[in-house]
């Protein structure tokens, strides 16, 4: 069966998977009903379709795969990747020279006006590992992992504000209204665990990314599939705690009652609907445990906690990435967290190269390397693809708004870099850009193309990973057939 | 030797058990090809007989079996799915100059009446590499298919316009049975009736008539009818009854609130301007003109007319001018170092894509970067069309502008609170300006040695002219401040005409860049379609003529259809949002085309719509499920059986709220924020948003004045399926899901109206059972039954254990219990009944029958 045909049939899924479950254990006489007459050719036969109680259920991959679970990491605002990863000697020796002419015509800066300087690196580089990675003084522990990443220095987007260029890269679409990757993920290969949700969406620095909750959201894809977001403050998931007054115990007695109401009313009405309505009630209440359970970090060793420098009860980046480990390993397909504060534009001390950027390189380094490290102790890594990187990257330029005095780069959409660990990626450094680091010189790899390969690694068709919405069949990588599966990142 | 087809081989086996008679021709030629074939598994043997039976008995049945193969319904689909991507109106994509969508430059490659001689055919079941459409097209066409495309060629390869693009007429009504005719009402009842013969179904009986009321009325108000009205149709169930009830709910206020509500999914309406900042945006003055509209039933081409372009009408009243806040509705980005041209772009973009989607239900977007696939929309028609939109003030500027001043209703709170300072402030004025004159000074101010002490200020001493600098003036200016807010217009952005010498020129552009404008255009509407009528504005007024005019082919039925949906669960044509080449065929088109016609004809008439669909016997059929009819259409997609499903977001809180007795009936007004666990959210580069909690009654209005923020909706939209408010939406898809589960569980909203009905309950008797079936009976507008009782009265007595063990608990689960008429005495008495009720309660607020209408 092709796998367009399939998620035709996906669409109604919800509605045809109560239909089965409805005949698998009604208790009203239908159950004899054969399931081929009632569900409609589209699902028969589908060998997919393991546990068709549930859309969110696992699915084998449609392609070989690498990965299974992915941990997104993105850095919102786009960090300097002159100051982290794409040394250039030769920018550092003009530092501070006036920026020639041709790279200034007919480009439009979000914000540099008139002639910008360039600027070198602000901070010193060295070579890491076997691979003889570039990583910068801003993160000494991640430079310990340099033969666990594949960097991919010369990556290239379309867009140079932060909400068109994050919803380019997490749904595909510039603008609003299309599907994101974690949910075209969960609804390609569904989730392990069925007490938790399949999608899990943690922001921290205080700011949600620029792009909103589009950038997790399912779109035209059933709302199943879209992210949850957990919270470091009050529950975990939203509602997930009974009310105040209200204990377990009490709350499965009005469950019980709940479910034998319903299943009066199925009796009744023998609408298939009621039936999932119950299991979503009993799935519910097995959530109210695993959430909590999952998101308490105080039950890691102390030096595990150490390691990521994760405190209960913050919020934090690193309290996300160990939360991301324990996720993972409790069988959550796709992890996205969003990290705030790397716009660094140099208008201030709250967004400048001196002050604010180290600050943030502290708060990534010990986590983002801890979870490298532990994925891998684990044996984790294999299975589970890190993805690291911003929406853009920053100009070679200063770009002193107003004259600021400040250090800071501007917006810069034509390279920058992305990095990714596990999940069978081919460790070391792809592709390179020019000598100013101003554009791709080699190799260059569009934000369409990592899309591409995203899906390839974890075993789904990018081109035929599809949903009819408007007409179209609609896909992550766009409808375009240009966007290409990126082998030599592969292992 | 031909071997045989791979992917053949996969569909025969995948037809196993659909191959219809009628697949004569075909067959036998396929037989050719497994007969040559050397290698013989069992299993082929086995299919090959089973096919050849079946190619002998429609041998004997007739050759070709004498139907027509319809083009719209069978072969059109087969070619957009296919074939159209590289052969179709796009002539960037066309492949080998040669286009299957229109019948004279298909003939190239296919002979009428002639298969052999159709290279077309030859290509599609051909074995080699040439094979059509290639393998990273999707590969072969399947046997059906295949047979079809045969079938049809036979017949003379008969093209015709695609259904939608034909203007409707009203069918002949339908012939029915003895049985089916008194079954019917109205025409609609004749339509489905002619379909459920066809299929041979029988309509379902009609629903009991207490649960038809409770429907009647969440479906057209989106609130459970009053224990009154069930009452009274229980005791007259007539046709006649039942019509007044349907009249008084259409009448009710409550019923603008409900379908305003959809309306706002299509204009994607919010609170908040997008993007990253997603600062506030006041408009909900346009969402209350929504909300008058369909309660004083302004006519639908009227609403269009007056929301594409009221304020291009002669003489616009203030009313129409607002009207257009329906088009600025679309995204502002004022994100630092954003381009406003190309953000003013983007919401002009949007403009056309919603117009288009909304009315003729038809998707645009291709066309932006390249002439369209499936439907005869060209790269260039797209932006003449856009060039009549091109032409407004609005430029994705901060600010807004244009905005318009209105003084709108609803704001009788925060002006009865302004008034108090007012008067307040001249109060004080008054006092001040006596103590002033009584300093005994030169009245101008000058300058006074004498100082006096100033009663209630010890350590002031101040002359005149120092008092009425610091208290006096200051006074006055704060007054004059408040008077001035006071009777300050709220200003709406809206949609104003750039003057004609100001217009601007509309490019294409190319691949959709606002940076790579091509040719100039000049506005247009589509070829495709009829053109404007004559004597129509060249301008956004006469697209809103175009939409609405009698022969344009879709706006009724995208319209009706919409409705139609709303209430029966499923659209007669399911993709509400796709009625082009790509979206799925109406279930019955001449139920549609009749509906569609008569609205037309009867002046866009909304209410009358809605009754006519809520009183015919096809609506009002029961929804038990039996086996026989899902086995016969699982989906009810012939309407053999009455609707029954989830409600939708807003319904879903808003009936909560109104059994308990909570619901505010206050309408309109600036947008409320009912309890949220999400306190406050930092947008980037515009801070925090803070959610202060409303209280008193605006914590229970209706779920449309509750304050939208894009970027962070409440909780209760995004669970319940709302789609983001960043594009037009017209259909929001049906989901179960746990978390929805615990919203109506663990929510502070739905914890308060289980408190309030269980006051209530408390209220109505000493007696538990009473007690109970009172719960019952309020929330499902019938009398529990004995099953229901016994297990929720269990419930009870378990539940007063529990909390007679634990009165801390039940302090905590009764803690707003005095807001709903229970007082502090009773409820200290009676806090273990009262939390034992209110578990009762929130078990009956999330029962399948009350969250299913």
């Amino acid at each position: 069966m092709n796998l367009n045909q399939h998620q035709e049939s996906v669409r109604n899924q919800a509605r045809m998977m109560t239909r089965r479950h409805f005949l698998s254990r009604c208790n009203s006489g239908l159950g004899t009903l054969a399931l081929a007459q009632l569900a409609g050719s589209s699902l028969i036969g589908d060998e997919r379709a393991s546990d068709t109680d549930n859309p969110l259920a696992a699915k084998p991959p449609t392609i070989p795969a690498r990965a299974k679970n992915v941990i997104y990491l993105h850095m919102a605002g786009s960090p300097p990747q002159l100051e982290l990863f794409d040394y250039k000697p030769e920018l550092e020796r003009r530092n501070m020279e006036p920026c020639p002419d041709e790279l200034l015509e007919g480009k439009t800066f979000a914000f540099i006006k008139g002639k910008p300087k360039l600027m070198g690196p602000n901070y010193k580089f060295k070579q890491y590992g076997e691979s003889g990675a570039w990583i910068s003084e801003t993160l000494p522990h991640l430079a310990t992992c340099a033969d666990d990443i594949c960097f991919v220095k010369s990556m290239y987007t379309e867009q140079f504000n932060h909400a068109p260029a994050q919803l380019l890269l997490h749904t595909g679409n510039p603008q609003f209204g299309g599907a994101s990757f974690g949910s075209w993920v969960t609804y390609g290969l569904g989730t392990e665990n069925s007490n938790l949700p399949g999608y899990i969406v943690m922001v921290s620095g205080g700011t949600n990314p620029s792009g909103g909750k589009s950038l997790w959201g399912s779109s035209y894809l059933p709302s199943i599939y879209q992210g949850v977001q957990c919270r470091s403050e009050g529950d975990p998931v939203l509602y997930v705690g009974n009310p105040k007054g209200m204990t377990r115990e009490t709350r499965r007695a009005s469950l019980d009652t709940i479910n034998t109401l319903n299943r009066l009313e199925l009796q009744e009405y023998g609408d298939p609907e009621t039936l999932t309505r119950i299991r979503q009630y009993e799935l519910a209440y097995r959530m109210q445990v695993a959430v909590p359970e999952v998101m308490d970090i105080s039950r890691e060793s102390k030096s595990t906690l150490e390691s990521y420098g994760a405190e209960p009860g913050k919020a934090s980046f690193a309290n996300n990435c160990l939360l991301a480990r324990r996720l993972v390993e409790q069988g959550v397909r796709f992890i996205q967290l969003f990290d705030w504060g790397w716009d660094i534009h140099g208008t201030g001390p709250h967004d400048d190269l001196q002050t604010q950027f180290p600050n943030k390189c502290n708060g990534l380094d010990r986590p983002a390397t801890a979870l490298i490290k532990d994925l891998k102790q684990r044996g984790m890594l294999d299975d589970t693809l890190v993805v690291w990187g911003g929406e853009f990257g920053r100009t070679p330029m200063n770009e002193a708004r107003n004259g600021s005095k400040y250090f800071g780069r501007d917006h810069h959409p034509d390279c920058f870099t992305v990095w990714m660990a596990g999940g069978g990626v081919k460790v070391g450094s792809h592709g390179a850009t020019d000598d100013l680091g101003y554009k791709v010189a080699e190799d260059g790899v569009s934000v369409r193309d990592l899309q591409a390969t995203l899906l390839h690694m974890l075993g789904l068709d990018p081109y035929k990973l599809s949903f009819p919405f408007q007409g179209l069949n609609q896909r992550w990588i766009g409808p375009a057939n240009s966007p290409e599966v990126r082998h030599e990142l592969l292992s | 030797m031909v071997s045989f087809p791979e992917t053949w081989r996969f569909q025969v086996n995948a037809a196993n058990g659909r191959i219809k008679i009628g697949n004569d021709l075909f067959v036998l030629k396929l037989l050719t090809f497994t007969n040559a074939e050397s290698e013989h598994s069992g299993f082929f043997m086995i299919l090959r007989i089973l096919i050849l039976s079946i190619g002998w008995l429609s041998m004997v049945a007739g050759l070709g079996n004498g139907q027509e193969v319809n083009f719209n319904q069978e072969i059109r689909p087969i070619l957009s799915k296919h074939c159209l991507a590289c052969h179709g109106t796009d002539p960037g994509q066309r492949k080998a100059d040669l286009r299957l969508d229109r019948r004279e430059d298909a003939l190239a490659v296919i002979e009428p009446g002639d298969v052999d001689a159709s290279d077309a055919f030859a290509r599609i079941t051909s074995n080699d590499d040439d094979r059509m459409p290639p393998a990273e097209h999707g590969g072969a066409l399947s046997i059906d298919e295949i047979d079809l495309i045969r079938k049809w060629i036979e017949q003379g390869a008969p093209f015709q316009t695609h259904w939608s693009f034909v203007a409707p007429v009203k069918a002949q009504l339908p012939v029915l049975n003895e049985q089916l005719s008194r079954w019917t009402r109205n025409e609609i009842d004749q339509f489905v009736a002619a379909k459920l013969s066809q299929l041979e179904l029988q309509p379902s009986a009609e629903a009991e008539p207490r649960r038809l009321i409770r429907r009647v009325a969440l479906d057209l108000t989106g609130l459970p009818p009053s224990i009154e009205m069930v009452e009274r149709f229980v005791a007259s169930p007539t046709d006649e009854t039942y019509g007044e009830i349907v009249d008084e709910l259409l009448a009710s206020p409550g019923y603008g609130e409900h379908w305003a509500a959809m309306w706002l999914d299509v204009a994607r309406y919010a609170d908040t301007i997008g993007y990253a900042s997603d600062t506030n945006r006041i408009i909900w003055p346009w969402r209350d003109w929504v909300i008058d509209a369909f309660n004083s039933n302004l006519p639908y081409d009227q609403f269009t007319i007056e929301q594409i372009a009221g304020d291009l009408l002669p003489e616009a009243t203030v009313d129409q001018i607002l009207a257009t806040a329906f088009h600025r509705n679309t995204l502002n980005n004022s994100e630092g170092g954003t381009s406003d041209e190309e953000f003013r772009t983007i919401a002009v973009k949007d403009r056309i894509s919603t117009t288009i989607n909304a009315w003729m239900g038809l998707t645009l977007r291709c066309a932006e970067c390249h002439t369209h696939k499936y439907d005869p929309i060209s790269q260039t028609e797209y932006y003449q069309f856009l060039d009549f939109f091109n032409q407004t003030m609005d430029e994705d500027k901060n600010d807004e502008q244009p905005l318009l001043d209105v003084y709108p209703k609803g704001r009788e709170d925060e002006l009865a609170r302004l008034d108090a300072q007012i008067e307040q402030l001249q109060r004080e004025l008054a006092a001040a300006e006596s103590v002033w004159k009584s300093l005994g000074t030169d009245q101008n101010g000058s300058p006074d040695e004498t100082r006096e002490k100033i009663e209630n200020d010890e350590s002031a001493e101040l002359t005149a002219a120092e008092y009425k600098k610091k208290t006096l003036e200051p006074l006055k200016t704060k007054l004059e401040v408040a008077i001035k807010n006071r009777n300050a217009p709220i200003r709406v952005p809206v949609m104003v005409e750039r003057t004609s010498d100001q217009a601007r020129k509309t490019h294409v552009m190319t691949r959709g860049s606002y940076l790579q404008p091509a040719e100039e255009v000049k506005a247009a509407v589509f070829d495709a379609f009829p053109p404007l009528p004559a004597n129509a504005e060249r301008s956004r007024l006469g697209v809103a003529r175009w939409l609405v005019d009698a022969a344009n082919p879709l706006t009724a039925r995208v319209t009706v259809n919409r409705f139609w949906a709303r209430v029966f669960g499923r659209g007669i044509v399911e993709t509400e949002e796709d009625f082009g080449t790509q979206g799925s065929p109406p279930s019955n088109q001449a139920l549609l085309d009749w509906v569609a016609v008569d609205f037309r004809e009867n002046g866009w008439d909304v209410k009358r719509l809605l009754k006519q669909i809520v009183t015919s016997s096809t609506y009002r059929q029961t929804g038990v499920v039996s086996v026989e009819r899902v086995r016969a259409d699982p989906v009810n997609a012939f309407l053999s059986r009455g609707p029954r499903f989830r409600m939708r977001a807003e319904v879903i809180r808003d009936q909560a709220l109104a059994v308990s007795g909570l619901l505010s009936a206050k309408q309109f007004g600036p947008p409320v924020y009912p309890p949220n666990p999400v306190k406050s959210v930092r947008s980037a580069f515009a801070g925090d948003t803070v959610w202060v909690e409303s209280q008193g009654e605006d914590r229970y209005r209706r779920a449309i004045y509750t304050y939208l923020k894009r970027s962070s909706p409440h909780p209760l939209f995004d669970t319940f399926d709302m789609a983001t408010r960043e594009v037009c939406n017209l259909r929001r898809v049906r989901t179960n899901t746990p978390l929805q589960s615990f919203m109506t569980l663990n929510d502070r909203t739905f914890i308060e109206a289980a408190q309030s009905l269980a006051a209530r309950m408390l209220l109505k008797s000493d007696s538990s059972t009473k007690q109970i079936q009172h719960g019952l009976e309020l929330a499902l507008l019938r009398p529990g039954s004995p099953d229901q009782i016994s297990a929720l009265e269990q419930l009870y007595s378990e539940m007063r254990q529990v909390y007679s063990a634990a009165p801390e608990d039940a302090s905590q689960m009764t803690d707003a219990m005095e807001s709903f008429g229970v007082d502090e005495e009773t409820r200290r008495v009676k806090s273990v009944e009262l939390a034992a009720l209110t578990v009762v309660a929130n078990v009956i607020l999330n029962l399948d029958a009350f969250l299913t209408k």
